[in-house]
């Protein structure tokens, strides 16, 4: 037994520690990818869509799918860097609803593709994500920036949300820089944006705004209402976004008035519960 | 005289009050209507009572019994009947109410709610909106659900999976690289894996793999909980963690991985179970590093008591100095952790073992001194002075049994005057005393320890 050899055989050990530390472990990810989806691949598609029924997910989320996010001990550990890609929430763009997926939008096909396959065996709530391929102009963008258009017009009053929504200009396609400055711009508002279904149909905006006095609300308004089901839908837009989410965790699931038939559902725009 | 006088004077108002006179031979034997007939000559029930109604005492009472009785029933029935009232009353209004209610609500949905909502597009500038609607509603073949049920598992055992399947990970990498040559020809990746690593290190020694096998194994455990350890404390990435396809790990670690995946990991059984199943000794040894310093991570057993689980890794820790340590220490150690093994005495916080795991306890301490010539002397004063000193006679399923106290958090020495079988005790300890001096182990092992002493004095 010599020395020497115990020497290199702690070397050996701490070398493979080392390796191990980037996060690399066999079998996390899928080495084989079909061939019909590596052509799909090939094309310059720079953008994937992902279903989800859970609108609060966020960028973070699905970053720390990676399996080298979560089998190494540092936190900040893989290739991935702020800007790799950027996450757009898929939402109806009159009625701001969230429409159950999610777009990452990457930098480059080639960043799109590593994420792709690296993550075809990750899962999100313990389901195994799907990610599907967009083709390269799907027209995403062009609804993205009605919605933020008509929403930052919501933001400033009932008015100008109806004028907006009524002159549906075709808005042109965005690059992609246009795009990130367009989601900065969107951030504020959309953390001080609520929408709430439910209130009673003959309830005003200056009753809503007496009733939620305590909240530093800035207008709100019926976006939708149903006179036969008696079915409502408002904007509410604060000051504050705190109030913004205060608002939602106190009346999320709350009886208006005691009311069965009035029971609300607040949702933030921006997905924080 | 006097004492005459004073009984004419009671019959006499007796009489008057009563009706009748209660004569000095009532109460006599002969007599055998017992006393309630006054007069033998006017018998039969109407004269018996004319002669009671005939008493204005008697009257009285009587009148007023009947009087109060049809009072209170009066009473009764005219409240019932009020409340009976009140009642239909209310239902009435009540109905009526309803009625009035159901015809407004129709008023105000044709007359009175378009005003209303007149007034709101006034107000608040609405545009109608078109048919488009908001509500999305779903068809069930739309909703897509995941087919696959995923297991329920706890924090715990979550993160105790996720460092188990680490841990052998690195440690098949480990043997991997230091074996040399290709291991699996199934799996081209492992070996891929293997060479990068191989070639990270330029001069892998292959006298490695021989050279201190169970140092190394101490030593890449310990740089192991050092690297890793940080990483099972974060919640976000163990919940995110699901294992790896094992289809590209060796055999013997696919094996490993399939039956970590299997198991709940919740209770002490639950690692049992895959201590177990896991045969390279090597990784056994691995994984009993691990069950020292993870045992929080596991639920203690649900019956409390996993003494046989705790002689298997005495057992299977025989000269191998630091992990027979850290096991046998947990008899008298003050920590927490026997109460995954023994089994509490008389539903108190005292724990006992069984005379067996101690001399179990005892035979590594003498496998220890005679085959690596390691000495713990203390241990084994301490060990012997416990079964001399603190055992006791207990039922166990097979019958009665020799068990021994183990010392608690707060109290080293357990038998004092305070604790309340004391007196019991002391008078089994004559029975216990004889129950272990024909136990042929304990003899045996005795034995053994007093051969030292003549070694080393001759």
């Amino acid at each position: 037994m010599s020395c020497l050899g115990i020497m290199s055989a702690r070397k050996t050990v701490s070398s493979v520690l080392e390796y191990l530390k980037s996060g690399k472990v066999l079998g996390t990810r899928s080495p084989q990818i079909l061939q019909s989806e590596k052509s799909i691949l090939k094309n310059e598609s720079t953008a994937l869509r992902y279903k989800s029924y859970y609108p609060s997910l966020r960028k973070e989320d699905f970053i720390s799918i990676l399996p080298e996010r979560i089998l190494a001990p540092k936190a900040d550990s893989g290739y991935m860097s702020d800007d790799t890609f950027q996450l757009v929430k898929c939402r109806d763009p009159k009625f701001f609803q969230f429409q159950d997926s999610y777009i990452l939008l990457f930098r480059d096909n080639k960043a799109m593709r590593k994420y792709y396959e690296s993550t075809s065996l990750s899962r999100i709530f313990k389901v195994r994500v799907k990610f599907n391929i967009l083709p390269k102009n799907d027209g995403m963008i062009p609804v993205y920036s009605r919605y933020a258009k008509n929403l930052e017009s919501a933001f400033q009053g009932g008015e100008s949300y109806f004028k907006s929504i009524k002159e549906e200009q075709p808005i042109e396609d965005l690059s992609e820089q246009d795009l990130i400055l367009l989601q900065k711009s969107v951030i504020p508002i959309e953390e001080r944006s609520a929408l709430i279904w439910n209130l009673p149909i003959q309830l005003k905006s200056h009753n809503i705004m007496d009733k939620f006095w305590f909240y530093d609300i800035k207008h709100c308004f019926k976006l939708y209402w149903d006179t036969q089901t008696g079915k409502t839908l408002h904007y509410v837009a604060f000051n504050d976004p705190v109030d913004c989410l205060k608002l939602k965790r106190n009346f999320h699931g709350v009886n208006f008035d005691d009311c069965p038939q009035y029971k609300l559902l607040v949702e933030t725009l921006n997905g924080e519960c | 005289m006097r004492r005459g006088r004073f009984k004419l004077d009671t019959i006499l108002s007796f009489k008057r009050w009563y009706g009748f006179t209660i004569k000095s031979n009532m109460f006599s034997k002969r007599r055998k209507a017992g006393g309630l007939i006054m007069n033998s000559q006017q018998s039969g029930i109407g004269g018996l009572l004319w002669k009671y109604f005939n008493a204005p005492g008697n009257v009285m009472f009587v009148t007023f019994n009947i009087i109060t009785f049809a009072g209170l029933v009066t009473f009764n029935s005219l409240i019932s009947a009020q409340r009976r009232q009140v009642f239909e009353l209310r239902l009435i209004e009540a109905q009526n109410n309803m009625v009035i209610q159901s015809m407004g609500t129709l008023k105000n949905s044709t007359s009175e709610a378009i005003p209303t909502l007149k007034s709101n597009t006034k107000d608040e500038h609405v545009v109608k909106p078109k048919s488009d609607s908001p509500i999305h509603e779903y068809t069930f073949d739309e909703i897509e659900l995941s087919s696959k049920p995923s297991r329920l598992t706890t924090y715990d055992s979550q993160v105790a999976k996720m460092s188990l399947f680490h841990m052998m990970y690195a440690y098949f990498l480990m043997k991997h690289v230091t074996s040399n040559g290709t291991t699996n020809p199934k799996s081209i990746l492992w070996d891929e894996e293997i060479k990068i690593i191989q070639e990270m290190l330029s001069n892998v020694d292959g006298a490695a793999k021989q050279a201190g096998r169970d140092k190394l194994l101490r030593f890449f455990y310990s740089s192991w909980r050092k690297e890793f350890g940080s990483l099972f404390d974060n919640l976000h990435k163990s919940q995110k963690f699901h294992f790896p396809d094992w289809k590209y790990y060796p055999e013997n670690m696919r094996y490993a991985c399939s039956n970590l995946y299997k198991n709940d990991m919740h209770t002490i059984d639950d690692f049992a179970q895959f201590y177990e199943s896991i045969h390279p000794k090597e990784l056994k040894r691995l994984l009993r590093f691990w069950f020292a310093d993870n045992l929080t991570l596991i639920s203690p057993s649900v019956n409390g008591n996993k003494e046989d689980f705790y002689r298997t890794l005495i057992k299977d820790s025989y000269g191998d100095d630091p992990l027979f340590q850290k096991y046998s220490s947990i008899l008298w150690n003050a920590d927490s952790r026997k109460r995954f093994f023994f089994p509490t005495y008389a539903d108190k916080q005292l724990r006992t073992a069984s005379i067996d795991t101690i001399l179990t306890v005892l035979q590594g301490y003498i496998i220890l001194h005679e085959k690596k010539g390691i000495r713990h002397n203390a241990e084994i004063i301490r060990l012997i002075s416990m079964i001399k000193k603190d055992c006791v006679i207990a039922k166990n399923q097979t019958g009665k049994g020799v068990r021994i106290f183990l010392p608690t958090d707060t109290r080293t020495d357990l038998i004092d005057d305070e604790f309340e079988h004391y007196d019991r005790m002391l008078r089994d300890r004559q029975k216990c005393y004889e129950l272990v001096s024909r136990n042929p182990k304990v003899i045996k092992l005795l034995d053994k320890i007093s051969k030292w002493n003549e070694t080393t004095t001759t």
